[in-house]
């Protein structure tokens, strides 16, 4: 059989907390994939990074009174630790803020651009003037139009499952100042979708995706793609876009670019050549491993970024359902969120994969932990029967000089 | 098969094989025979519960471990004279005798609830260490300790018979 060459990415996890169980659980089934490809006699190389830019790692570096960049260089070392405690095999595990990536993003801007696929829009934007921010929807707290719920999200209620924008919302207040919010107008840049909406069906007929995924992003289309805003306003932590003034990439924009700049910092250390490794048409497969609420930027706006500046395209994007403890939703105010740092503290990480590898099938429903069964699993299956048979057997061959019989059919 | 998913015990166990066994798929070979082979050693042992989330729980709530409320020092005091301020409705000012330490002065909140002459005499229990606050009517030298309830009712804390003045309350 000809050997693959594989390149596979994980998500990027945000840069503004911990590893937790559910990233683990997705970093776990992308290195069990990544190593069976390998010892198949496959060439598979995996990379991730941290996602570093945006409005929270910001504001939570202002909390801790320090620069961003000295947030994501500490958490970055504190991610590699935890995934390394699961034994997690990342051939590189880079950063969104770095030069391999600036370059990227400005580089596939420009050729958007010259594509005639980037405009430029006045919108209007709630603003927070105590804090001199624009604020995006989950920076919005109000009450809920439909159940009257307070203290919602401006995206929608989390009481009664309502998706709205934060104009809707009534009494919308800054979740950062608690200051009323006024509107202001400001221009924003934008990636003309609706352009490649041909491409988008074309590409999605081919590409590797679950049913129940591919089915709702051609509904997407189907009901007409938007544009997609690529900027954000001053102050924001990211790249400057070239040739605006005080004006952001989206993070959105810059995040999956990082798995390019991840792949390109590795070759580079390795003495290969990008093109080959993820150029125009370079021999390598790429496969993305990511949760099912982020589908529609890896499917949809990742390829249409990807094709307009010719570069190659991934063949599967694999899908899977979120993580829940003991079948709610993990959530650090109902106790049920458990750090990657806390589970390796009380257990091998290593046996966690098994748990995974063990549930784990290719639907996009939620997988559930619960830690009862966590050990019955580990202590039946793992100690009960495969090494149970071997401490067994060993006590056996003890008996012949720890000698493995020469002949298959004669008695010991 | 089982490498990927547990790559370090799987690792360990082909240890036990010496070098005659591989984890690569393609040179699995049919039976091993006649070979020496390492003694067995445990892997892993049986797991039992650790409770993560529980301890998680403890995290979020307000409790405290045993260094903390170390921290707070706390003293058996007798009430040497309790005078009503005039210009307040709540507070009493204590004149406290707390032995080794000597004399503290500590404004109460407690005048609703109690008539300061009654308290003369009473032993009740001090926060020593907390900072002074500078009040109206003077510097507050720590807190007694009270309970009270939703109606406003105040219960001072007192120790049993016989404690003396200083002692530690732990």
């Amino acid at each position: 059989m000809k050997s693959r060459k594989i390149l596979v990415t994980s998500a990027l996890p945000y840069a503004n907390g911990s590893i937790h169980i559910g990233h683990v659980l997705e970093s776990v089934i992308t290195d069990i994939w990544v190593r069976y490809q390998n010892i198949n006699g496959n060439e598979c190389l995996y990379f991730c990074a941290d996602d570093t830019h945006g409005t929270p790692v910001m504001l939570k570096a202002k909390e801790l009174g320090i620069d961003p960049e000295e947030l994501i260089k500490r958490t970055r070392e504190e991610h590699i630790k935890s995934y390394s405690r699961f034994n997690i095999n990342f051939d590189n595990f880079y950063t969104t803020h770095s030069d391999e990536n600036k370059k990227y993003a400005e580089d596939i801007y420009q050729k958007c651009k010259e594509g005639n696929l980037i405009f430029k829009k006045e919108i209007e934007q709630f603003y927070d003037s105590e804090e001199g921010l624009f604020l995006s929807d989950r920076f919005i707290k109000g009450t809920c139009p439909k159940c009257g719920a307070e203290d919602q999200y401006g995206d929608g209620c989390s009481v009664c499952g309502t998706t709205y924008t934060p104009d809707d919302l009534l009494n919308p207040v800054s979740s950062l100042s608690n200051s009323e919010l006024t509107k202001k107008r400001t221009e924003h840049v934008f990636f003309d979708l609706p352009q490649m909406k041909d491409f988008l069906e074309n590409y999605l007929k081919d590409l590797t995706l679950q049913d129940p995924i591919k089915n709702k992003l051609n509904e997407w289309i189907e009901d007409g793609l938007k544009p997609w805003d690529i900027s954000r306003d001053k102050p924001y932590f990211g790249f400057e876009i070239p040739g605006e003034k005080d004006k952001y990439f989206y993070v959105w924009l810059d995040a999956p670019i990082g798995y390019l700049a991840s792949a390109k910092n590795w070759a580079e250390n390795n003495n290969m050549d990008m093109k080959d490794l993820w150029g125009e048409s370079s021999d390598y497969e790429i496969h993305h491993f990511i949760g099912k609420d982020i589908a529609y930027f890896h499917a949809l706006f990742w390829p249409a970024l990807l094709k307009s500046s010719n570069i190659r395209l991934p063949e599967s994007i694999n899908v899977h359902g979120f993580l829940t403890i003991d079948g709610e939703k993990m959530s650090k105010s109902n106790g049920t969120f458990i750090n990657a740092d806390d589970f390796a503290e009380n257990y091998d990480g290593e046996l966690l994969r098994y748990y995974f590898a063990d549930k784990f099938n290719n639907s996009i429903d939620d997988l559930d932990f619960n830690e009862d069964e966590f050990i019955q699993k580990i202590n039946s299956d793992i100690v009960g029967k495969y090494l149970n048979i071997a401490s067994r057997v060993s006590k056996f061959i003890e008996k012949n000089g720890n000698n493995l019989s020469a002949n298959l059919k004669k008695r010991l | 098969m089982l490498n990927p998913v547990l790559p370090t015990i799987t690792s360990k166990a082909l240890e036990v094989f010496n070098d005659s066994a591989t984890n690569d798929f393609n040179n699995i070979k049919d039976y091993l025979v006649d070979t020496k082979i390492n003694p067995y050693k445990p892997l892993l042992k049986r797991l039992e519960k650790a409770k993560i989330n529980e301890e998680i729980e403890m995290e979020d709530s307000n409790l405290i471990n045993i260094k903390d409320f170390a921290k707070i020092e706390l003293r058996v005091a007798k009430i040497v004279k309790a005078e009503g301020i005039e210009e307040a409705d709540k507070l009493i000012k204590l004149h406290l005798d707390v032995g080794d330490l000597g004399e503290r002065t500590v404004f109460a909140g407690i005048k609703s609830a109690y008539d300061p002459e009654s308290l003369n005499g009473r032993h009740v229990v001090l926060v020593a260490n907390l900072e002074p606050r500078k009040m109206k009517f003077g510097v507050s030298e720590g807190m007694v300790l009270a309970s009270s309830n939703d109606e406003g009712s105040i219960y001072l804390i007192s120790p049993d018979e016989g404690a003396k003045p200083g002692q530690l309350v732990k």
